[in-house]
C-alpha cells in the first residue's frame, strides 16, 4: 500500500521487540508525518551507536570506550567483582544503590541444551581477571559475587564459575535468594518458599 | 484436541516471539510434547517462573498439530533445587530426552523413570548408575532394549568368564578374537549392571561406555552439549 521506502522503513522499524506491523506503521508514519527533526536525530544516533559501542575491555558491558564508566572509576572498591549476566543487571544493582564494587557481565548464561557454553559467555576472560595481577596489593580481587539469575541456568552457570574459580585464592560467594521484602508470605510460590527455608540463616 | 491437567516436567524453555515461549514438556500419557505458552514473557509475573527446567506442573493445552497452545499451568506442588554435578546430570536427562524422544509419542514408564532419577538427584545420591539406568530405560522405551542375561546369537545365557561385544540392534553377542579392546565386554559386568550394581570401578567405566556407543547412533555427529560442560568441570570423568 505504501511506496518501497515507506515500507522498508516499517520492515525495519519491526526488529524492535514488542513492534508489530501495526506498531511499526504508526511509528513510521509519525516520524514521517510529524516529527522529521527526530527522526533525523534517531536515524544519526543509531548509526553513531552502532558503529561506536562495543564491550568494555574488562567487564564486557556495553560502551564505546576502551573501559566502561564503572571499570574506570578508580574510587571504586577493586577487591569486589559482581559477575550477572546482562547490562540490565547491572543497571539494576546500581539503582539499589549498596554495593561499591566492579561488575563482571555475562551477556547470557550456560544453557548446554541450546548449545550455549562458557566460551559463549566470557569465562575464560573472567578467569584471566581474578588470575591478574595488578600489581597493587589492595587492587586484587579478593571476592567474586555471583548474581546470576536464580534460574536453572544461572544455577548452572554460577557452580561452573565457582569450580573454576577454587583454585585461585578468591573467595566465592553467591547472592541470597528467598522471600522478597515487604512481600507476605501466604502469596509467594512454593519453590522460592522452598528455598528461603532451605537457605535459612541463623540470628 | 484439549488435554486436561495433564503432569508435565519442563524439560526447555525458549523464547518465541515477542512475549511468548515454546516449551518442550514430558507427559506420562503423551510423551514429549512441544507447546507454546503465549505471553508468559510480557510481564514478571509467576507464571513465568514456572516454566523453567525441572518444575512438575499441571498443564492444558489444545490443539491437534505440532504446535500445541498451552491454555493453562499451575505448580503441582512439587519442588526441585538441584545443585552442582546433579545439576547439570539433570540438564543432561533433559537434552538426552529432546534429543531422542519423538514428539507425541507416548512413553509411560519414561515419565516416572525421569521423575525417580530427577528426586534421586535431589537426593545427591551418586550419579552414575542413575545415568545408566535411565539411558537403557530410554535405549529400552525407544525400542532398543537390551538384553543383559543373553547371549544372542548363540541362544545361551551370558557367562561371568565370557566376553562379548554389542550391537544396538542385537544385543550381546560372545565377542570375535579380534575386536578392538575397547569394545570388549567381560560377562561379570554385563551381569552386574544387569543387576544395577555399580559398585565396581570397572563396571561403570564398561557401562559408561556400553552406553555412550548405543546412544552414539542414535544421537548422530552433534555433541552433548551437557557432557561437554560436565567434562569440563570434571576433567578426570
Amino acid at each position: 500500500m505504501f511506496s518501497p521506502l515507506i515500507d522498508e522503513l516499517m520492515a525495519s522499524l519491526r526488529c524492535l521487540p514488542g513492534v508489530g506491523p501495526k506498531s511499526a506503521q504508526r511509528m513510521a508514519l509519525h516520524l514521517l508525518e510529524r516529527d522529521r527533526a527526530g527522526a533525523e536525530r534517531l536515524a544519526m544516533s543509531l548509526q553513531k551507536a552502532v558503529a561506536g559501542v562495543g564491550r568494555c575491555e574488562r567487564c564486557r558491558t556495553l560502551t564505546e570506550q576502551k573501559f566502561c564508566g564503572i571499570c574506570a572509576n578508580n574510587r571504586r572498591d577493586n577487591s569486589l567483582l559482581c559477575v550477572v549476566e546482562t547490562p540490565g543487571d547491572v543497571l539494576a544493582i546500581e539503582q539499589a544503590g549498596t554495593y561499591q564494587g566492579k561488575y563482571f557481565v555475562l551477556l547470557g548464561h550456560l544453557s548446554p541444551i541450546d548449545g550455549i557454553g562458557p566460551e559463549d559467555i566470557g569465562v575464560d576472560q573472567l578467569i584471566k581477571l581474578l588470575q591478574h595481577d595488578p600489581g597493587h596489593p589492595e587492587d586484587r580481587i579478593r571476592e567474586v559475587i555471583l548474581a546470576t539469575n536464580p534460574t536453572v541456568e544461572g544455577e548452572a552457570t554460577a557452580y561452573y564459575i565457582s569450580e573454576r574459580a577454587k583454585n585461585l585464592n578468591v573467595t566465592v560467594s553467591r547472592i541470597a535468594h528467598g522471600v522478597p521484602l515487604g512481600g507476605e508470605l501466604e502469596f509467594i510460590d512454593g519453590g522460592t518458599l522452598a528455598h528461603a527455608f532451605s537457605s535459612r540463616r541463623s540470628l | 484436541m484439549r488435554v486436561d491437567l495433564q503432569p508435565a516436567y519442563i524439560l526447555h524453555s525458549r523464547p518465541y516471539r515477542d512475549t511468548s515461549l515454546l516449551v518442550d514438556l514430558l507427559t506420562p500419557d503423551f510423551g514429549r510434547v512441544t507447546a507454546i505458552a503465549r505471553g508468559v514473557r510480557k510481564t514478571k509475573t509467576p507464571k513465568r517462573q514456572l516454566l523453567n527446567p525441572f518444575s512438575r506442573l499441571l498443564v492444558c493445552w489444545q490443539g491437534k498439530t505440532d504446535m500445541k497452545l498451552l491454555t493453562s499451568f499451575e505448580a503441582d506442588n512439587h519442588f526441585l533445587s538441584l545443585k552442582g554435578n546433579h545439576l547439570y546430570s539433570a540438564f543432561y536427562l533433559n537434552e538426552l530426552l529432546v534429543r531422542l524422544l519423538p514428539e507425541m509419542d507416548r512413553h509411560n514408564g519414561l515419565f516416572f523413570a525421569y521423575e525417580q532419577c530427577l528426586a534421586a538427584l535431589q537426593q545427591e545420591l551418586d550419579i552414575e548408575p542413575l545415568l545408566r539406568g535411565f539411558e537403557f530405560r530410554l535405549l529400552e522405551e525407544l525400542g532398543y532394549a537390551l538384553d543383559f542375561t543373553l547371549d544372542v546369537r548363540n541362544g545361551c545365557e551370558i557367562e561371568a568368564q565370557g566376553f562379548y561385544d554389542c550391537h544396538i540392534q542385537e544385543g550381546f553377542y560372545a565377542a570375535a578374537p579380534d575386536i578392538p579392546e575397547a569394545y570388549l565386554l567381560k560377562g561379570e559386568w554385563i551381569l552386574a549392571i544387569a543387576a544395577g550394581n555399580y559398585s565396581a570401578p570397572a563396571t561403570r567405566q564398561a557401562a559408561k561406555k556400553l552406553a555412550r556407543r548405543m546412544l552414539k547412533p542414535l544421537l548422530g555427529s552433534k555433541p552433548l552439549h551437557s557432557r561437554e560442560l560436565f567434562k569440563q568441570i570434571n576433567p578426570d570423568n
